[in-house]
């Protein structure tokens, strides 16, 4: 009886090493170990404020190229001129297009 | 002996007229004319039949691109020199070729007109031989010839002008307008087309910019009489006012015809 108790000891004994063993094993290594949820929480941060810097630059760019449009529309593409207010040395009349 | 001489004449008679026979039977080269059609977009050729020509090739810059067995031809694509030639069997004529190479004027520097030196030249103007001349505003016998002059007095920018423009008193009754056309000066192998808003006769000027003119002595439509094109290469704009421009300009003698082929 006592040598049967002594075997289950041993085998106790040897699942818990095993299971020690077991939950060492499984430990990510240093280094390796995912990010914590403040580092998470920085990083979504910084990704959420760079989606808002793209689309800050995204209407900028809008704006930048409406307002170059009217430019060209209004100075280059149908010949139309910007005037001094002044004529010192002689006038011009509207502009013919044809 | 004189019975030698005689036999030596009568053989070379004969070797001399052997010898020229040749030329006398050749294919003749067809005598080509034009005409300037589809508002300056097309250049009509036609040429009267060659005895014993079985057809007539078609050349373009030196390039066979076509026959025909007819005596005109309608050249649609643009290059400096068209010219036909007759065939029969292989023989082939000298070819007649019509000269559509726009003449070019390098590195013309005009001014702003508010530049203070009279003698700085704000106008231009084209020579008989199709070259571009610069012209003093300030010299009165110049206005008949200006045209376009350049004005920086009445615009922030430097601007081309016609000279029926310029008030109180016009330079002359020229209607002359410009048409923006990218910025490749040899790029651009035809004018912009005539009579659908592209041109104008106050233009800003750009850095490298290319445009297309017409002069339009008779305005406001095309005509193959006395309209004429050409292009402008805007090399450089310096100065804030008065502005100095250097220009590389191409003119096609061809009254009504927009090809500016320059390479």
């Amino acid at each position: 009886m006592l040598e049967k108790g002594g075997k289950m000891i041993r085998i106790a004994t040897l699942l818990v090493i095993v299971a020690c063993l077991t939950v060492i094993g499984c430990q990510p290594p240093e280094g390796m170990a995912g990010p914590t949820k403040e580092e998470f929480d920085a990083l979504k941060m910084q990704v959420e404020t760079l989606q808002t810097d793209v689309a800050d630059m995204q209407a900028a760019m809008d704006s930048f190229i409406e307002q170059y449009n009217m430019h060209m529309d209004k100075y280059h593409k149908g010949g139309a001129t910007v005037t001094k207010p002044t004529t010192p040395s002689g006038g011009v009349k509207p502009p013919t297009q044809k | 002996m004189k019975k030698l001489i005689g036999i030596t004449l009568a053989v070379s008679a004969l070797l001399i007229v052997i010898g020229c026979e040749g030329e006398g039977d050749g294919l003749e080269a067809p005598n080509v004319t034009y005409d300037v059609i589809d508002a300056g977009a097309t250049l009509a050729l036609e040429w009267d039949a060659v005895d014993g020509a079985d057809g007539y090739y078609i050349y373009a810059d030196g390039i066979l691109i076509d026959s025909t067995t007819g005596t005109d031809y309608d050249a649609t694509v643009p290059a400096g020199f068209y010219g036909v030639s007759a065939y029969a069997g292989e023989d082939e004529s000298a070819t007649d070729e019509v000269d559509c190479t726009p003449v070019e004027t390098a590195s013309i520097t005009v001014y702003g007109n508010s530049d203070p030196d009279p003698d700085h030249p704000s106008g231009i103007g084209f020579a008989s031989d199709g070259s571009c001349i610069t012209l003093a505003l300030s010299e009165t016998t110049n206005h008949p010839l200006i045209d376009f002059y350049f004005d920086d007095a009445n615009f922030v920018n430097l601007t081309i002008v016609s000279p029926g423009d310029h008030q109180p008193t016009p330079y002359n009754d020229e209607e002359n307008t410009t048409a923006a056309s990218g910025n490749d000066y040899d790029a651009l192998e035809i004018a912009a087309e005539p009579g659908v808003g592209l041109y104008n006769t106050q233009r800003t000027l750009n850095n490298n910019a290319v445009l297309s003119f017409w002069i339009d002595p008779s305005p406001p439509n095309w005509g193959a009489v006395d309209d004429y094109f050409g292009k402008i290469k805007v090399v450089s704009i310096t100065g804030t006012g008065p502005y100095m421009a250097v220009l590389n300009v191409a003119y096609q003698p061809i009254a009504g015809l927009r090809w500016v082929v320059t390479q």
